[in-house]
């Protein structure tokens, strides 16, 4: 075990200085969402109207924005919203497509028909346009974008685990399971389960990119977490009016999220690699 | 053949029954009255009741939702809470503004993605193969509005080269919509070839691995025919599919970019309505624009098992 993880760490850095960069890019995310309190050196809220759209300078390492709050400060903490919320919705989309996906893989018929069907209309929709819709009609805050991004996510969990399922399902030692009178349950979460961990981590890993996202767009049309909460997509928006004068205010915060959707998808292509041989060199 | 496509267009419909089974139930089951909340709270009672009644809303779910698909069916979407506006004139007028600028970019954007992914492909691991997928890499995590911010950045404001905001139907002059919509189709365009690039250029790499490639390659044919005759036909099979899928992110892509561009689309009526509010806007557009995505996956499925066989068998 202990010599599959050394291997498992050796293919993923294995992979060429991007793989380095990107994971680095990911723990400083986090380590930014973690501990934004201590490293912001200002309150990201905090209006200064004495000194907007200030340059970068000793006190302000990115300048101030259009109401005077410190650049630098608002970015720790956005960092820190983008985490929250992708973390969280990709919980409830992984919570609700696993379950859905094993029971519609393993029970088939009907059941199967069902929820693979709802899962087709799903897609059907447009992610960006689902998410607003719902988000809007749950009423905005935190939790209609967790909510929302969480159940547009949902299908792709419910495709890949029930495409292992179907796979698995007639395979020699679930049949075995069955006839020596294991329960259903104890064979959709001892055995089905864990054969669907690999793919899952790769999973969650690139829909975290995907989440970060789909809220920095919702955030940029002004759909869900409301102002003065930093959040890079409503930066951007925000920096948009000011475009022609300070340009800084509404780029910086566009490479954040580039930086750290492209990073979450370097990782996830690494963690493939790394915990499916199978997949290797795939994409 | 026609089995294939009949029960294609069976689950077609049955996604489309269920997205307005979605849309629909968003407005009712959800928390809040939408006629209170568009109405706003000085409203009048009296007032919210005539608007109920006009808008059937006093009667039985069941019968509103087949009201609703009545309506459709006879190309009326109803009317809209705020303005009274018809709403299906609404969508005939938005509409083909927000296909002026996708179908542009859908067609751009694959012949220059299938392009850069044979490139890529057969120059694999050169500077150029490393350049354009670094940029397909960093392209994927783009979001369209940053990309956008930043064309008008450099393009618009610095170099002044090109408008950046505002919007001329094709038809009521050619060179002046051409010269608006450059940087809205290049913009919305960018992602998606970094898509199709990435996906261009891995099934290539797969297939040019395979035995009969090699095959083909020992028999001294040349490599260019090799390429096109060989390769290229089963690499694209699954790009063809990857464009009929990625239409659902050009209509995503265009809402942020009708947004930015100020061009008066389906995604700025979507918006407002979502502002506002206005449910039977939202239901509609997100009716319409589902109709769109499955019917591109439809043509996109009915072209796949044209061409591959393979396709048809499995679809049982």
């Amino acid at each position: 075990m202990k010599a599959n993880l050394k291997n498992q760490i050796k293919v993923f850095f294995g992979r060429g200085i991007l793989s380095h960069i990107c994971f680095w890019i990911i723990i400083l995310m986090i380590v930014c969402a973690v501990l934004a309190p201590l490293i912001a050196p200002y309150d990201p809220n905090k209006n200064d109207l004495r000194n907007i759209t200030a340059p970068a300078s000793a006190e302000h390492w990115l300048g101030t924005d259009y109401l005077g709050r410190d650049v630098f400060s608002r970015i720790v903490y956005g960092a820190r919203m983008s985490l929250y919320t992708s973390v969280l919705a990709g919980v409830v989309s992984a919570v609700l497509g696993i379950l859905l996906g094993l029971i519609a893989g393993y029970f088939g018929g009907i059941l199967n028909q069902v929820i693979m069907r709802i899962t087709d209309a799903l897609l059907a929709i447009p992610a960006l346009i689902f998410t607003l819709v719902l988000a809007s009609a749950i009423g905005g805050g935190v939790w209609s974008i967790i909510i929302s991004i969480g159940i547009s996510l949902t299908p792709t969990y419910i495709r890949m685990v029930n495409g292992q399922v179907l796979s698995l399902r007639e395979s020699d030692y679930i049949i075995a399971g069955k006839l020596i009178g294991r329960k259903n349950l104890a064979i959709l979460l001892k055995h089905l389960l864990p054969n669907c961990f690999p793919s899952l981590i790769v999973l969650f890993t690139t829909n975290l990119g995907t989440g970060i996202m789909q809220e920095a767009s919702m955030s940029f049309l002004g759909v869900g977490i409301d102002p003065p909460t930093a959040t890079w997509g409503a930066m951007v928006s925000d920096g948009y009016s000011y475009l022609r004068s300070v340009p800084l205010l509404a780029i910086v915060p566009g490479i954040c999220i580039i930086l750290v959707v492209v990073a979450f998808n370097v990782v996830g292509d690494g963690l493939r690699d790394a915990l499916d041989p199978r997949l290797r060199g795939k994409l | 053949m026609g089995k294939y496509i009949l029960k294609r267009l069976g689950t077609s419909l049955l996604i489309i029954f269920l997205v307005s089974v979605f849309s629909f139930s968003l407005m009712h089951i959800l928390p809040g009255d939408p006629v209170r909340i568009s109405l706003g709270e000085s409203a009048s009672e009296e007032k919210i009741q005539q608007v109920r009644e006009a808008y059937n809303l006093n009667k039985p779910i069941v019968e509103q939702y087949f009201l609703w698909i009545k309506g459709i069916v006879q190309g009326d979407f109803g009317r809209s809470l705020l303005y009274e506006e018809d709403v299906s004139a609404l969508i005939r007028a938005k509409l083909p503004i927000t296909m002026s600028i996708g179908i542009p970019v859908l067609v751009i954007a694959s012949v220059l993605g299938i392009v850069f992914g044979i490139l890529t492909a057969v120059k694999r691991g050169t500077w150029v193969d490393q350049i354009i997928t670094f940029i397909a890499n960093i392209g994927i995590g783009c979001p369209e509005f940053w990309i956008a911010i930043l064309a008008i950045l450099i393009f618009g404001i610095r170099l002044k080269w090109l408008p950046t905001q505002g919007y001329v139907a094709p038809d009521k002059d050619f060179s002046k919509y051409l010269y608006l919509a450059v940087l809205p189709v290049s913009c919305l365009a960018f992602r998606f070839i970094a898509m199709i690039t990435r996906q261009t250029r891995s099934n290539m790499l797969d297939i040019i691995n395979q035995d009969y490639i090699r095959t083909a390659r020992a028999n001294g044919l040349a490599e260019r025919k090799v390429i096109f005759r060989h390769a290229l036909k089963n690499a694209l099979i699954p790009v063809i599919t990857i464009i009929g899928l990625q239409v659902r992110i050009i209509v995503s892509g265009s809402v942020i970019i009708e947004r930015i561009f100020n061009i008066p689309g389906l995604g700025q009526l979507l918006m407002r309505g979502i502002m506002e509010r206005d449910y039977f806007i939202v239901q509609a557009c997100v009716f319409v624009i589902t109709l769109i995505t499955v019917g591109a996956n439809l043509v996109v499925d009915i072209l796949y098992g044209i061409v591959d066989p393979r396709v048809r068998k499995s679809w049982r």
